[in-house]
């Protein structure tokens, strides 16, 4: 094979020295001779490594060195570029590491370190920190402050479930509404009631009931379909009372503010919509912790005992619902104490004289609210 | 002496194709999506080692030597630090927003309102500054040019500081001192840049940009010349056509300032004392590019994406919706969403990246070459996050 003229870059300066490449006598290295000097020395073709990207229509490779250091692809500074040909393919055909890429000393270590760090970290700051300092934070706002919190929050939910308009979703016949005061009443004799609750329905089929800040609480015309009996409705309807009792709504509202932007932060911008679509969702389906949930559950029994309601419904309610969906869990359903632990919890307790949460006409009237 | 002879003349060019780097976004676009976002670093790393080494200046190609490893390490690290600021930000402005939110009373309380909600949005303005210098300097530290390395000081802190109260400032002017904004930030840069031990140097002077944005202005006085004889003459052809020519030269504008301005820096940056360069991008022909690029990616992928989205769509609504609600329903939707953006973004670098990078870096001029025989090599930077915090903020340039 006859000597090609390529371009020496030797990595100390910029400056281009012409060189003559061929295989070595034994085969085993390139051979590489300065025209400017004569110097020569042979590079074993397992130290060859491309250096940079061929591109078509450039008519040349470059080449670089295997050499372990400081380097961030461990390689000599000094390139050798040549024109493609025989050479070059000679050299694709008989160099054993061309396309491998080397890692330095210690990186697996580093990166196994940086992934532990990182994951340690954020589930720390999104466990423990983010809602430590939302229920600090939560404490010190005023009841005015959460109210207008709690109106904002349900406008953006509203909007969500008017498919993006400015509809409103609330039902107001009013034979319903009265039945619903009713039913609020009949929670309140319970005498568990601190905070004023403001309930209503919405005129949405997904069979949901969830709590916002400032005592807000929506039923979904979707859930009171799915119910059996008015047991069924003051059920959910003490568990989510337990929540705004507790505050959690409020809590959340911190915790989702203090969450947001670290999803899309993890994901990158190609997930982005994506972490937005959940981030959306999430509102909806909105995940208390377990032990809020079961704490909102001691109460909703305590609750529908102090007002002489039925626990029946409680265990059962939530049964058939869990049969009945087979996605899209509505927020009292998610992050749930098991069903059979709940309905152990409903049926273990004393028995006790119980009177329908609403009459008959009553509960005619709830259904029909939405007309 | 040697300053008789006449400077040579070296010509840049980008030999890539649209082939390449379709099938290479496209390819490491889905990879992405696979690993659920993991891949993303190397494929930034591959892109960039594809048009680093389809650019040449004669006839030596650039050379890009970041790796993904080091990007996905740099990003972990990156990560950890902006969830707690951000944690931190979003809760103390959240809780100090709250003392505003009960309905103000006077315009003090909207005014206080409104700063806190941009507040908000500037207490991230630091962190952004920050990750592009970091960014800048960690790509010209992964840039070689015939072995010898390129390099940024670390001086991330003082570009950051500076960038605020130039941002200040701009926006005091109602940015009327734009220019002297982006003169002084491309400067702060290009005069911490190296090649090997060669440093780059911005000449020139702030107030030449005020020419580039004479289309603009030009733009914004026609309009409101128009809307306000408008008002007075109630309507009229003559209204109409000035505030079409308003509007039109306006966004001409637009598009005019950035480039020639980047073209008057690129002309008056000198590397080592000796070396020059010139740029002289056409605007119509980018203009041109951009439309017909628009144009191309439009009709491509309405026949090769569109189409079937549509009739998924239409499946969707015709009674197949009962097998595909619900997470399956959703995760079908989001796959088809991002392999589109996937197939968008690559249909996007084939079809006007591409081109632009043709014409642009084929209008620069390399003056005076063999100084760089001289020029030694410079010491390994460490590359430090390795440009994380823009991964994470996703602030870096497109490749």
């Amino acid at each position: 094979m006859e000597p090609v003229e390529g371009s020496y870059f030797d990595g100390q300066t910029a400056r281009r020295h012409p060189a003559l490449a061929e295989p070595s006598p034994d085969g085993t290295a390139l051979r590489l001779t300065l025209v400017e000097t004569g110097d020569r020395f042979d590079l074993p073709l397992a130290s060859l490594r491309r250096g940079g990207e061929q591109v078509a229509g450039s008519g040349q490779i470059s080449l670089a060195f295997h050499a372990p250091g400081e380097d961030e692809q461990q390689r000599d500074p000094a390139r050798l570029v040549l024109p493609l040909g025989e050479l070059t393919d000679w050299i694709t055909a008989h160099a054993p590491a061309l396309h491998r890429r080397d890692v330095p000393r210690r990186t697996w270590i580093r990166l196994a370190k940086a992934g532990a760090f990182a994951t340690v970290a954020l589930c720390a700051l999104i466990f423990v920190i983010i809602p430590g300092l939302s229920r600090i934070l939560a404490d010190m706002v005023t009841p005015e402050q959460e109210a207008d919190i709690g109106r904002r929050v349900l406008g953006q939910i509203e909007y969500v479930l008017a498919h993006g308009t400015d509809k409103d979703l609330t039902c107001r016949s009013k034979a319903g509404q009265k039945a619903l005061e009713h039913l609020r009443d009949r929670l309140a004799e319970s005498g568990m009631v601190t905070t004023p609750i403001e309930l209503r329905v919405w005129d949405h089929s997904m069979i949901n009931a969830f709590a916002a800040p400032g005592g807000q609480v929506v039923l979904l015309r979707g859930f009171l379909e799915a119910a059996d009996s008015p047991d069924e409705v003051a059920a959910v309807l003490a568990h989510e009372i337990g929540h705004v009792e507790a505050g959690d709504p409020l809590r959340e509202a911190f915790r989702t503010a203090g969450s947001a932007g670290i999803l899309s932060l993890v994901f990158g911008d190609l997930t982005g919509g994506a972490a937005a679509a959940l981030v959306a969702d999430s509102v909806l389906s909105s995940t208390y912790s377990r032990s809020a949930e079961e704490q909102a559950d001691v109460f909703a029994l305590a609750m529908l005992r102090a007002a002489a309601i039925s626990p029946k419904g409680f265990a059962e309610f939530f049964e058939r619902v869990s049969r009945l969906e087979g996605a899209g869990l509505p927020e009292f359903m998610s992050s749930h104490p098991e069903t059979a632990t709940r309905r152990a919890r409903a049926t273990e307790a004393q028995p006790y004289d119980a009177n329908p949460a609403l009459d008959a006409g009553d509960w005619a009237a709830l259904r029909a609210i939405c007309g | 002496m040697t300053d008789l002879n006449p400077p040579s003349y070296t010509a840049v060019s980008y030999t890539g194709t649209k082939t390449e780097i379709f099938r290479l976004a496209l390819v490491t676009g889905l990879l992405s999506i696979v690993t659920l976002g993991i891949y993303r670093f190397w494929a930034k790393t591959r892109m960039r080692q594809h048009i680093w080494g389809a650019t040449r200046v004669g006839q030596d190609g650039f050379e890009y030597t970041g790796t993904g490893l080091e990007k996905l390490i740099g990003f972990l690290i990156a990560l950890v630090v902006l969830a707690v600021y951000l944690a931190v930000v979003n809760l103390g402005f959240f809780a100090l927003g709250l003392r505003f939110v009960s309905r103000p009373t006077n315009d003090a309380e909207v005014v206080a309102q409104l700063g806190f909600i941009y507040a908000n949005l500037f207490a991230l303005l630091p962190l952004i500054y920050f990750a592009q210098y970091r960014a800048m300097r960690y790509r010209l530290a992964r840039t070689r040019f015939r072995g010898i390395r390129f390099g940024m000081e670390s001086a991330a802190a003082g570009y950051v500081w500076r960038a605020l109260l130039l941002t200040l400032i701009t926006a005091l002017s109602l940015g009327l001192l734009y220019p002297l904004m982006s003169f002084r930030l491309d400067k702060y840069m290009t005069d911490r840049a190296w090649y090997g031990d060669a440093r780059f140097e911005q000449s020139g002077r702030w107030t030449a940009l005020y020419r580039y944005m004479i289309p603009f202005a030009a733009g914004v006085v026609v309009m409101f010349g128009g809307i306000a004889l408008g008002a007075i003459t109630k309507g009229g052809t003559l209204v109409t056509v000035l505030i079409f020519t308003g509007v039109a030269t306006f966004y001409f504008g637009l598009i005019y300032y950035p480039i020639r301005a980047a073209a008057y820096l690129t002309s008056h940056r000198v590397l080592g004392g000796q070396i020059r360069f010139t740029a002289n991008p056409s605007v119509w022909r980018i203009i041109g590019i951009l439309i017909g690029g628009g144009i191309a990616i439009t009709v491509i992928a309405l026949i090769t994406f569109g189409l079937p989205a549509w009739l998924f769509g239409q499946t969707l609504r015709t009674g197949g919706i009962s097998q595909l609600s619900g997470p399956l329903g959703f995760g079908v939707a989001l796959g088809i969403y991002l392999v589109g953006l996937v197939f968008f973004s690559a249909l996007a670098l084939a079809w006007i990246t591409q081109p632009l990078l043709c014409h642009v870096l084929g209008t620069i001029t390399v003056l005076n070459i063999e100084a760089t025989d001289h020029i030694h090599q410079r010491a390994a930077d460490k590359g430090a996050d390795a440009e994380g915090f823009a991964d994470a903020l996703d602030v870096g340039a497109a490749f």
